[in-house]
C-alpha cells in the first residue's frame, strides 16, 4: 500500500513538474497535488508510512532536480506531514480542507526555512506573503481532491486487507 | 450577551491591529535637493500635504539666501557688491544678517566675518601658502570688527576688509529653510546644507532624528557616533574639511582672527547643538577657535550643547548629552 | 469527517487569508529599496545601487539585470526558474532566489541604524 501511494505521489509530482510553469506565474508556487497522497497516508495509514512517502518524494526531487530541491522537499514534507498527522490524530472538527491549508502552509514554511539555510540569507522571507496566499489555494485544492478520492483509496485498502 | 462581548472584542482587536499598522508605517517622505554655498542642499518633509512643494520651496529659499545675500563669489549678491564696492545699499534683511553676525562675533575675539583677506592670503583652497609674519600683520589690520559700519540703509567697509559669511551661512540657511517649512504647515522635517543640519518633529513612529557625526579621521561619509535629536540645529567645524599640510603641519580653513593663522589647538572637530541654526554654526566655529575651556563656557551661555573630538580620538561632551549620544566607532574614547 | 468543509476549516482559511493579506500590506508599505545585494553561497558577491542605468551581471549562470531602477533575474540555467518568475524587485525586502545555483538577489533599504543625516 505504501509503495502504491509512493508511486502515486511521484506520479503527481512528475505531472506537476511537466505542467508549463507559465501557468503558475507566482514564484515557488506549485499546486502540491502529490501532497494528497501524503495526506491520505497520514489519514488512513500510520506515521511510518507517511514519512516514507515524504522520503520518497525527497529522493525523487534529488534525482530530478538536485540536492537543493531535495533538501527543500524534505524540510517542507516533514513539517507538513507532522502537521497533517497531528491534525488528523489529535484535532477534532478540522476537515480535509483545513488540514490541506495548514499543511500547505507548513510545507512552504519548511521549504522557506530550508532555502534560508541553503542561501544563508533571511531575505527569503520576502516570498512569504505570496506563499501564504498560494498555500490557501493549494490547500483547498489538495484537501478537496483528497476528499473526492477518499472513497476510492479506501476501497483499495479494504481490498488489500481482504487479500490477507 | 455573549455575542456582543465577542463582537466588542473583535472590533477592539481590529482597531488595535490597524492602529499598530498605521504607527509602524513610516510617513511618506518628500525630498528636494539642490546646490548652494558650495555644498549639497537637501530638504525632506515627512508626511503632510503639499510637502513636495514645501520642500522644493525651502531649497529655493536657501539658494536665494546664498545668491542674493551671503555669497562672496556670486556677482550681484549683497556681499559681493559690498566687497567689490566697499559699500552697499542694503535691504532690511541684509542689515539684520550683518548685525546678527557682528553681535555674535562680540562673544569670540578670534571670530570675525571679515576674514576674507586672511583666507586669500593663506589660499587654503588653492593649495595653501604659509605667509610671513609681516604679511599676516598686514592682513590682520583688515579683520577687526571696527572695519565694518552699518547705518540705517548702508553697510560700509574700511581698511581693505573683506566679508565672508561662510562660517554661519549654512546654519543660517538651515534656520530659514526650517522656518519656511513650519510656516507652510510641515510638522516633521529635515534640512541639511553641507554639514549643517536642522530638524523638527519626527521622521516617524515618534522617534528622534538620527544624526551621524563625521569621523574626523575617516572618509567623508564615515561617522564615529550618532545623535538622536529633534527640534534643534546641529553644526560641526573641523580641521579635516579644507586644509593643506606643509612640513607636517596641518593648516585648516578656520582662522583665529587674533593671531591671523589657522587654528591649531589639538581639536579635530567641534559639533554644536543649538536652538537656532545661525547660532549652532557660529558656535561650532567659535568653540573650535576658543578651545575646550573657554569654548564650552561660551556654548553654555547660549544653552547650546557641544561635542569636542580631540586629535587623540578622545571625545568630550556637554552634560546631558549622554542620553542621545551613541558611539559607533570603538576606536574613540568618551571622556 | 463527513462534511467536505467544516466550520474550523473556515476559521483556518480565514486566518490564513488574513495572515497573507497582512504580510502583503506590510510589504506594500515597505519603503523603496536603495541597494541590491547579490549573494553566492551566502557570501556577498556584488553590491550595487538600485537606481542607475542598464546594468547586467552574471553570477553562477544566473543573469541579473538592472533596468528602469528595478532589478530582476533575466535568465538562469536552473530547472524551476523560480528566480526568473520572482519578477521585478524594487522595494526593501524584495528578493529573488535561485536555490539550485545558490544565488540570491536581495534589495536592501537604508539600514535601520544608518543616520538620517550627517554633520561635518
Amino acid at each position: 500500500m505504501t509503495a502504491l501511494l509512493c508511486a502515486a505521489a511521484l506520479a503527481l509530482s512528475f505531472a506537476e513538474s511537466a505542467l508549463p510553469s507559465a501557468a503558475f506565474m507566482l514564484p515557488g508556487s506549485k499546486p502540491g497535488l502529490s501532497n494528497t497522497a501524503v495526506m491520505f497516508a497520514a489519514l488512513s495509514l500510520g506515521w511510518a508510512q507517511t514519512f516514507m512517502i515524504v522520503a520518497a518524494k525527497a529522493v525523487f526531487a534529488l534525482i530530478t532536480r538536485g540536492a537543493a530541491a531535495a533538501l527543500m522537499s524534505l524540510c517542507g514534507g516533514v513539517l507538513s506531514a507532522l502537521c497533517m498527522l497531528l491534525l488528523f490524530k489529535k484535532a477534532k472538527g478540522v476537515g480535509c480542507i483545513g488540514t490541506g491549508v495548514l499543511s500547505a502552509l507548513c510545507h512552504n514554511a519548511g521549504q522557506l526555512a530550508a532555502a534560508a539555510a541553503l542561501m544563508k540569507s533571511g531575505a527569503v522571507a520576502g516570498y512569504a506573503p505570496v506563499l501564504v496566499l498560494v498555500s490557501v489555494v493549494t490547500g483547498i485544492v489538495t484537501g478537496s481532491v483528497l476528499k473526492a478520492a477518499l472513497p476510492y483509496f479506501s476501497k483499495i485498502i479494504k481490498a488489500k486487507e481482504m487479500e490477507k | 450577551m455573549k455575542n456582543r462581548k465577542k463582537i466588542i472584542a473583535a472590533v477592539l482587536a481590529a482597531v488595535i491591529v490597524i492602529a499598530a499598522v498605521i504607527w509602524c508605517v513610516p510617513p511618506k517622505t518628500h525630498s528636494a535637493e539642490g546646490y548652494a554655498m558650495g555644498s549639497a542642499v537637501s530638504v525632506t518633509v515627512y508626511g503632510g500635504k503639499n510637502s513636495d512643494e514645501a520642500a522644493a520651496a525651502a531649497v529655493e529659499k536657501i539658494k536665494e539666501l546664498d545668491s542674493v545675500y551671503l555669497s562672496h563669489t556670486e556677482e550681484g549678491s549683497f556681499t559681493y557688491r559690498l566687497n567689490a564696492g566697499r559699500e552697499v545699499e542694503a535691504d532690511s534683511e541684509y542689515l539684520k544678517i550683518i548685525k546678527d553676525c557682528l553681535l555674535l562675533s562680540e562673544d569670540c575675539a578670534g571670530f570675525s566675518i571679515l576674514c576674507g583677506a586672511l583666507e586669500n592670503l593663506w589660499n587654503i583652497e588653492g593649495g595653501g601658502y604659509v605667509p610671513s609674519d609681516s604679511e599676516i600683520e598686514e592682513a590682520l589690520l583688515t579683520v577687526d570688527g571696527s572695519n565694518i559700519e552699518i547705518d540705517k540703509t548702508r553697510v560700509t567697509l574700511k581698511n581693505g576688509a573683506i566679508v565672508t559669511l561662510g562660517a554661519l551661512g549654512k546654519g543660517m540657511a538651515c534656520q530659514q529653510a526650517v522656518n519656511l517649512l513650519k510656516e507652510s504647515g510641515a510638522k516633521n522635517g529635515l534640512c541639511t546644507v553641507g554639514g549643517s543640519v536642522g530638524v523638527f518633529g519626527s521622521p516617524g513612529r515618534g522617534k528622534d532624528f538620527k544624526i551621524g557625526i563625521r569621523n574626523p579621521f575617516g572618509e567623508a561619509n564615515e561617522y564615529f557616533a550618532t545623535l538622536s535629536l529633534s527640534d534643534c540645529f546641529i553644526s560641526t567645524s573641523g580641521n579635516y574639511e579644507k586644509y593643506f599640510e606643509k612640513d607636517s603641519v596641518r593648516y585648516c580653513h578656520i582662522f583665529d582672527a587674533e593671531t591671523g593663522s589657522p587654528v591649531q589647538n589639538g581639536l579635530s572637530s567641534v559639533t554644536v547643538i543649538a536652538d537656532n541654526g545661525t547660532l549652532s554654526d557660529f558656535l561650532s566655529t567659535a568653540v573650535y577657535i576658543l578651545g575646550e575651556g573657554r569654548g564650552i563656557a561660551l556654548a553654555e551661555k547660549y544653552n547650546a550643547r557641544v561635542i569636542i573630538v580631540r586629535d587623540d580620538k578622545s571625545v568630550l561632551m556637554s552634560e546631558g548629552l549622554e542620553d542621545c549620544f551613541e558611539l559607533t566607532d570603538e576606536s574613540f574614547t568618551v571622556l | 469527517m463527513k462534511k467536505l468543509i467544516t466550520s474550523k476549516d473556515f476559521i483556518i482559511i480565514a486566518a490564513a487569508l488574513m495572515l497573507g493579506a497582512a504580510l502583503f500590506l506590510a510589504r506594500g508599505f515597505s519603503s523603496q529599496g536603495e541597494t541590491v545585494v547579490v549573494k553566492y553561497n551566502g557570501e556577498v558577491e556584488k553590491t550595487f545601487p538600485l537606481n542607475g542605468e542598464y546594468y547586467e551581471i552574471t553570477v553562477n549562470s544566473v543573469v541579473i539585470r538592472r533596468e528602469n531602477n528595478e532589478v530582476y533575474v533575466a535568465d538562469s540555467d536552473c530547472e524551476d526558474k523560480t528566480c526568473v518568475r520572482s519578477g521585478k524587485l524594487s522595494k526593501k525586502g524584495d528578493a529573488a532566489f535561485c536555490v539550485p545555483n545558490r544565488v540570491s538577489v536581495e534589495i536592501e533599504g537604508k539600514g535601520a541604524n544608518s543616520p538620517d543625516a550627517m554633520t561635518w
